[in-house]
C-alpha cells in the first residue's frame, strides 16, 4: 500500500506521527486537539467529577487526577497516566454532566486514548488483543459487531439468553423485514464498492500504517483482503 | 422645598436608606411588596445572625422602628411597582397594591435584593426528594420554630452534614460567582447546632472555606476549635437515600478518596440570586445589569449606589451577594448619593 502524505497535512492525527511517543510531543499532542478547549477549561479541583465516577469508586482512578496532571504540563506523568491509568475509565460522561467548570474529563481521556491508540502506546497493543475480531469486522466493512460474531464462546458473560440468539440466524434476520438486514455477516448489507472507499479513506488517514505498527499480524491479514478486494472491484469497473 | 425619593425594597438595605433619606428630611415612599419589613431576615426568622451572633428580631425591630418613627417615611406594604415613566425632573411611578397611586420622584433606591437558589433546579442534591435535606434558610427557621428535628421521623439528627456551594460556582445551573455569605453562614449555624447536639458529628463538604476577612477565625477555627466540626474537602457529587437516610456522594480530595456516607440531617448552603424583583424593576428603570444578572455598579470606585441612570440608585443585595452588615451600609450610602444628586441641604 502506498502512503501519500500531501493529502493529510489537515488532519489533527499525522501519520508520520505513528509510533512517536516522546512525552512532550505526546503532551502537545492532546492539547492541540481540536475538542481540547471545550473539554477543558480549567479546574477547581473540587473532585465533583471523581466523586460521581464509577471507576473512581471501584478503581486506582479519579479523573480529577487526570484533569490536574494534564494542567500540571508535567509530560512525564502524563505519559505514565496514558499507559494504563486512563483506560479505567468507563465513558460514561456522568463527570461532564456535573463539572462545575463545564469541562467533561471523559472527553479528556477520549482525547489522551486516541493519541494513544495514533502513537501505537504499549498499553494499546496490550488492550486492543481481545479485540481482534472486532477490528477485523470496522477495517473490512465498516461494521464493529454483525450477527455471526454472537457466539457463546466469545461472549462467555452473556448469560443463559445469549446461546439461543447464535442458532438459526439465517432464518431469524428473514424475519427482520428489511432487506438490507437480511445478512448475516455484516449488521447491513455493503457493498464492495463502499468497502474499496472504505480502504481508502483507511490508507490516506494513515489508519492501516497505524494497524501495521500495532498488530502485523491483524496487517498482513487485512492487507491480503484489500488486495483482493481492490482487484475485484476494478476489474468489474 | 423637600424632594420626594422612593425605596424600593423593605429589606436591611431599603429600611436602613429610607430611614436616613427621612432623617435627611426627604419625603420617602418606602415601598414593599409583602406584608410585612425585614426582608430576608423577617422571611426566614433568623435568630442569630452572623458574623456577631447578634439578634435577628431585634435588628428587625430596630430598622423597622426607625423607618416606623420617622414622620419623613411613608410605609406602603403589600404594594408593587406598576409603570414607570421618565419626567421632567424625576419618575413617574404607578404604584399597585391596596391603596393604588401615582407618585413622582426625584429620585430612585432599589433595594430589592435577593432570592435564595432553589435546589429543585439541580436534581443532583435530592432536594425535595429526602424530606432530611433542606436549605440554610429552613433550617433558620427550624432554629426559630424549636429543636432541631429530623423533618421525615421528628427524631434527634445524630449527624449533620453541610454542602457548600448549591446553585453558587456553577456553570451547570448558571451561577458562576461565590455567594460570599454561606460559608460563614453554614458556619455560624454549625456552632448553634453544636449548641443543641453534643455529641451529633457535624460535617461540612467544601471546596474553598471562604469565611474571609474577621471571619477566619471567629466562625471558621471557632467552629472546629470550639465546637468539633469537621471539614471534609471535596464538593458533593451526588445525594442519594438509603435506609431512610441521606448519603453523601463524593470524593475527599486531601485525604481519603472516594466515599458514601450517610447522614441523618444535610443542609444545602443554597446561594444568592438577584430578586424577581431586581430583574424586574431594573428593566422598568432601565438600568444596566451586570453579567450575573444583579444590578450593575456604574462606578463603585466613587460610590457603590450609583446605577447606570442618574436618579436611580441601588443598595444591598440587588446588587450582588453581601452580608446584612453591607447591605446596611450601602443604605446609608445610597442616602449619600441621593443627597448629592438632588444637591439639596440636610434638614436636621
Ligand atoms: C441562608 C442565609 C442566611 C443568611 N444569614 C445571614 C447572617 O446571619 N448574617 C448576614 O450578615 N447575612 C446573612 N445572609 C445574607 C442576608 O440575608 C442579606 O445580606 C440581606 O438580607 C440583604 O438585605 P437586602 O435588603 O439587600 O435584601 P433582602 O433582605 O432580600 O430584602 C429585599 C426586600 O425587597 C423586597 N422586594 C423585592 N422586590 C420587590 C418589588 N418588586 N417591590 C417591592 N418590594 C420588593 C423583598 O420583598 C424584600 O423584603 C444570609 C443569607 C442566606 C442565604
Ligand atoms: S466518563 Fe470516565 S471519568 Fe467521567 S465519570 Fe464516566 S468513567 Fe468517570
Ligand atoms: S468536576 Fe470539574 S472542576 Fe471539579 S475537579 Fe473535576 S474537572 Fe475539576
Ligand atoms: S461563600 Fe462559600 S459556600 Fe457560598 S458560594 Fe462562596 S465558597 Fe461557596
Amino acid at each position: 500500500m502506498s502512503h501519500d502524505n500531501d493529502t493529510v497535512t489537515h488532519l489533527r492525527l499525522d501519520p508520520d506521527d505513528v509510533g512517536q511517543q516522546d512525552a512532550q510531543s505526546l503532551l502537545e499532542a492532546i492539547q492541540s486537539d481540536l475538542r481540547y478547549e471545550e473539554v477543558i477549561h480549567g479546574c477547581l479541583n473540587c473532585g465533583v467529577c471523581s466523586g460521581s465516577c464509577p471507576s473512581h469508586r471501584f478503581f486506582d482512578y479519579s479523573p480529577r487526577i487526570v484533569v490536574q496532571t494534564v494542567l500540571s504540563g508535567d509530560a512525564e506523568a502524563v505519559k505514565a497516566m496514558m499507559d494504563e491509568y486512563i483506560w479505567a475509565c468507563a465513558q460514561c460522561y456522568t463527570c461532564a454532566m456535573r463539572c462545575p467548570f463545564h469541562n467533561s474529563p471523559g472527553g479528556l481521556v477520549m482525547i489522551m486514548r486516541e493519541v494513544a491508540v495514533w502513537r501505537g502506546m504499549e498499553a494499546v497493543h496490550r488492550l486492543l488483543k481481545p479485540y481482534g475480531r472486532v477490528l477485523l469486522k470496522v477495517l473490512s466493512i465498516g461494521n464493529q459487531l454483525t450477527p455471526d460474531m454472537i457466539q457463546p464462546d466469545f461472549f462467555p458473560d452473556w448469560g443463559p439468553k445469549i446461546p439461543w440468539s447464535s442458532t438459526d440466524l439465517a432464518i431469524k434476520r428473514k424475519a427482520i423485514p428489511v432487506y438490507t438486514l437480511q445478512v448475516t455477516t455484516s449488521a447491513w448489507r455493503v457493498s464492495p464498492e463502499t468497502s474499496y472507499e472504505l480502504y481508502s479513506i483507511y490508507e490516506e488517514t494513515g489508519v492501516f500504517r497505524l494497524i501495521e505498527e500495532i498488530d502485523p499480524n491483524l496487517y498482513e491479514v487485512v492487507a491480503d483482503m484489500v488486495e483482493d478486494l481492490r482487484d475485484m472491484v476494478e476489474s468489474s469497473r | 422645598m423637600s424632594h420626594s425619593v422612593i425605596v424600593i425594597g423593605g429589606g436591611p438595605a431599603g429600611l436602613q436608606a429610607a430611614a436616613t433619606l427621612g432623617n435627611f428630611g426627604f419625603d420617602v415612599t418606602l415601598v414593599e411588596q409583602h406584608d410585612y419589613l425585614g426582608g430576608a431576615v423577617a422571611k426566614h426568622q433568623y435568630q442569630v445572625l452572623m458574623p456577631d451572633f447578634s439578634s435577628g428580631p431585634a435588628l428587625v425591630e430596630r430598622l423597622v422602628g426607625s423607618v416606623k418613627n420617622n414622620a419623613h417615611v411613608k410605609i406602603l406594604t403589600n404594594t408593587t411597582v406598576g409603570t414607570v415613566e421618565e419626567v421632567g425632573d424625576g419618575y413617574q411611578v404607578q404604584l399597585e397594591g391596596p391603596k393604588p397611586q401615582q407618585m413622582v420622584a426625584q429620585a430612585v433606591v432599589l433595594a430589592t435584593g435577593f432570592d435564595h437558589f432553589d435546589p429543585t433546579r439541580d436534581g443532583k442534591y435530592g432536594y425535595g426528594l429526602f424530606p432530611d435535606v433542606i436549605t440554610g434558610a429552613e433550617l433558620e427557621e427550624m432554629f426559630a420554630k424549636g429543636p432541631i428535628r429530623r423533618p421525615s421521623n421528628g427524631e434527634v439528627p445524630q449527624s449533620v452534614a453541610f454542602i457548600y456551594c448549591v446553585g453558587s460556582r456553577d456553570r451547570q445551573v448558571g451561577n458562576t460567582y461565590c455567594s460570599r455569605v454561606c460559608c460563614a453562614v453554614s458556619a455560624k449555624q454549625s456552632i448553634e447546632i453544636r449548641e443543641q447536639l453534643p455529641k451529633a458529628r457535624i460535617s461540612m463538604f467544601y471546596m474553598d472555606v471562604r469565611t474571609y476577612g474577621l471571619w477566619e477565625d471567629t466562625l471558621y477555627w471557632r467552629s472546629q476549635e470550639e465546637s468539633g466540626v469537621v471539614y471534609v474537602k471535596g464538593r458533593i457529587a451526588e445525594v442519594t437515600q438509603k435506609n431512610g437516610q441521606p448519603v453523601l456522594k463524593g470524593e475527599d480530595t486531601l485525604v481519603r478518596g472516594p466515599f458514601e456516607w450517610p447522614f441523618d440531617l444535610v443542609v444545602l448552603a443554597a446561594g444568592m440570586e438577584p430578586s424577581q424583583g431586581t430583574r424586574t424593576l431594573s428593566q422598568k428603570f432601565h438600568i444596566d445589569l451586570e453579567p450575573h444578572g444583579f444590578v450593575q455598579q456604574a462606578e463603585p470606585m466613587k460610590n457603590a449606589s450609583l446605577t447606570s441612570r442618574p436618579g436611580v440608585f441601588v443598595a444591598g443585595s440587588a446588587s450582588g451577594p453581601k452580608a446584612i452588615e453591607d447591605a446596611i451600609a450601602e443604605g446609608d450610602v445610597a442616602s449619600l448619593a441621593v443627597m448629592q444628586y438632588l444637591k439639596t441641604k440636610v434638614v436636621v
